[in-house]
């Protein structure tokens, strides 16, 4: 069986291959870029900016449209709600509802940063394994030690359950099939009888899962765990000339998406 | 001065809310020196996993005590200390591994014992080599064999540098291809890295491989020798619920009906030999493995 976590999809471009703290940050000042961007010339140089990314990064452009296909209603229901409701000059009548140009002008906008939003975000996940992200993140929110917040234990918590998906997803399967040679009737019926078939696959599951979960404590103990205070790591995240630049773009992306707006004050 | 695990009249019960506790380990006192490949033998419930679980303070003694190295595990301080020294390998390879990635894996414990990152990966290089698993340092542990990821287990507690190791029936969930690559790791790691071995088997012909066997029953030790004396003693071992390998028991069977076979036979081979004595060569006849030797 083999199962592939999340939406990782595997390549060795140059986007994969920087360090996922940069990736993170990028990914979070893109999102408030997008919002500070209120202008067509500014979302127009985000587009730019992530279609040279998806460029780079050697994705197949199928894997966005599937990752947006999901919150299309979404997109729509807020596109058609943003018609209607901005006021202005009316273009024309639909059942007596006035359809404005800046209505029509917000709605594109907004579906813009929408997509925007998702394709941008979707590229952390499509081109960083989970296993780097947490790791990342454990790095990322380290300072955040001093406010007692447990980073390292949330971030073992991570990598445990990452780690356990595709051992529980191979057990279910076992359980499944154990419990339809007894005769359980599991895949047809209405939706309530499926759910009470699957009782006896998940209680099992449930049992199997506490046990391991001693099992694990007991390993983790026997290699010494004692938490996060005083651990070292083996691998060494170093910051090299790519992910400087891929920094440098980030601040200049940002900056020219501000002075687009508010300096020059385009529309 | 040599590494040693000395247990000194360790008595061990489990404790249950209502019901009076079970004694599991009773007055057990053993000696356990460094570059020894010791087999625990016994029958289900004769306590040998609690013992192996006090070489490593991950339980403690009611009563006795149990000294690694002369530190007592009871004393808090020297816990992390005594885990280095003993790694414990548990029989389901699956519930050990912590990381997604094999090399991260390995590098756990040495994390965890604070080393600085270059040293860790020396070490992780050199666990995964000594155990055959270098060129998967890189596979998620779920694509691995159950011999393969057993063999990471025995990786990441290597990786800490103990000078013993106390495996708990570590082949018992595998096939038998990787029941012999796991074997063949434990006795590379004894022979040739002069580790010192603790091995809890059911089966009898892993225990052969080793220098000393301790069977236990209820509670206690009732054998302690080197595997030909201990094999010796067929009935007494039948008597504790075990087996003997199959080439000792054809062996005794032989010798029983007045074939004169030697006490000490444990591996095939000397079977083989002690069996190809009494056959008398047949002029132009093939040998027993069909070579046309004679």
């Amino acid at each position: 069986m083999d199962i592939t976590f999340g939406q990782y999809y595997p390549s060795k471009s140059p986007v994969h291959r920087l360090d996922p703290r940069v990736k993170l940050i990028f990914v979070l000042v893109y999102i408030v870029t997008i919002f500070l961007g209120t202008s067509f010339v500014g979302l127009g140089l985000c587009t730019a900016f992530l279609i040279t990314a998806v460029i780079i990064s050697r994705l197949p452009v199928r894997l966005f449209a599937k990752a947006i296909k999901p919150i299309l209603p979404i997109i729509i229901f807020t596109a058609i709600i943003n018609l209607f409701y901005a006021g202005g000059d009316p273009l024309f009548y639909i059942f007596s509802i006035a359809v404005t140009k800046q209505g029509v002008l917000t709605s594109l906008l907004v579906v813009v940063r929408i997509i925007l939003l998702i394709a941008g975000s979707s590229m952390l996940t499509f081109t960083t394994t989970p296993t780097s992200l947490t790791d990342g993140l454990e790095r990322l929110l380290s300072p955040l030690t001093v406010f007692r917040l447990k980073v390292h234990e949330l971030a073992m918590m991570m990598t445990i359950a990452l780690r356990f998906i595709p051992t529980l997803t191979e057990e279910t399967d076992k359980i499944m099939n154990a419990q339809k040679a007894r005769g359980a009737d599991i895949d047809s019926g209405g939706l309530f009888k499926r759910v009470k078939a699957l009782v006896p696959v998940f209680i099992p599951l449930l049992v199997s899962s506490f046990r391991r979960a001693f099992d694990l404590a007991v390993a983790m103990e026997c290699r010494c765990y004692t938490g996060g205070e005083g651990r070292t790591r083996m691998k060494i995240f170093k910051l090299r000339c790519a992910d400087y630049l891929a920094l440098g773009i980030m601040i200049v992306l940002l900056a020219s998406v501000i002075v687009i707006n508010f300096v020059l004050g385009l529309v | 001065m040599p590494s040693s695990i000395v247990c000194q009249n360790l008595c061990f019960d489990y404790e249950y809310d209502d019901e009076a506790p079970v004694e599991v380990l009773k007055n057990v006192s053993v000696e356990i020196k460094e570059g020894e490949f010791v087999a625990l033998v016994g029958k289900n419930g004769c306590g040998k996993s609690t013992l192996a679980k006090h070489f490593n303070a991950i339980l403690l003694p009611k009563s006795g005590r149990v000294l690694i190295d002369g530190m007592d595990t009871t004393d808090e301080d020297s816990v992390i200390k005594i885990r280095e020294k003993v790694g414990l390998v548990l029989q389901n390879p699956d519930n050990q591994i912590v990381a997604t990635i094999v090399e991260e894996d390995v590098a756990f414990g040495p994390e965890n014992l604070g080393i600085p990152p270059l040293e860790i990966r020396e070490r992780v290089d050199w666990a995964l080599k000594a155990v055959g698993m270098y060129e998967f340092r890189e596979s998620a542990p779920h694509k691995l064999s159950g011999g393969q990821k057993q063999r990471v287990a025995v990786a990441s507690v290597i990786a800490m540098r103990p000078k013993f190791i106390i495996l708990d029936e570590p082949t018992a969930m595998l096939d038998p291809r990787g029941r012999s690559e796991v074997m063949d790791c434990i006795t590379s790691l004894n022979k040739d890295y002069g580790l010192s071995i603790v091995l809890i088997t059911h089966n009898m012909d892993e225990a052969a491989l080793a220098d000393r066997i301790i069977a236990m029953e209820d509670g206690r030790i009732v054998m302690d020798a080197p595997p030909d004396e201990v094999f010796t003693h067929i009935e007494a071992i039948r008597a504790l619920g075990l087996d003997v390998p199959p080439v000792t028991q054809l062996a005794f069977d032989l010798r029983k009906n007045g074939i004169d076979m030697p006490q000490d036979i444990l591996h095939v081979n000397q079977c083989v030999r002690a069996v190809l004595r009494h056959l008398q060569p047949v002029e132009g006849g093939a040998d027993i493995f069909g070579n046309d030797k004679y």
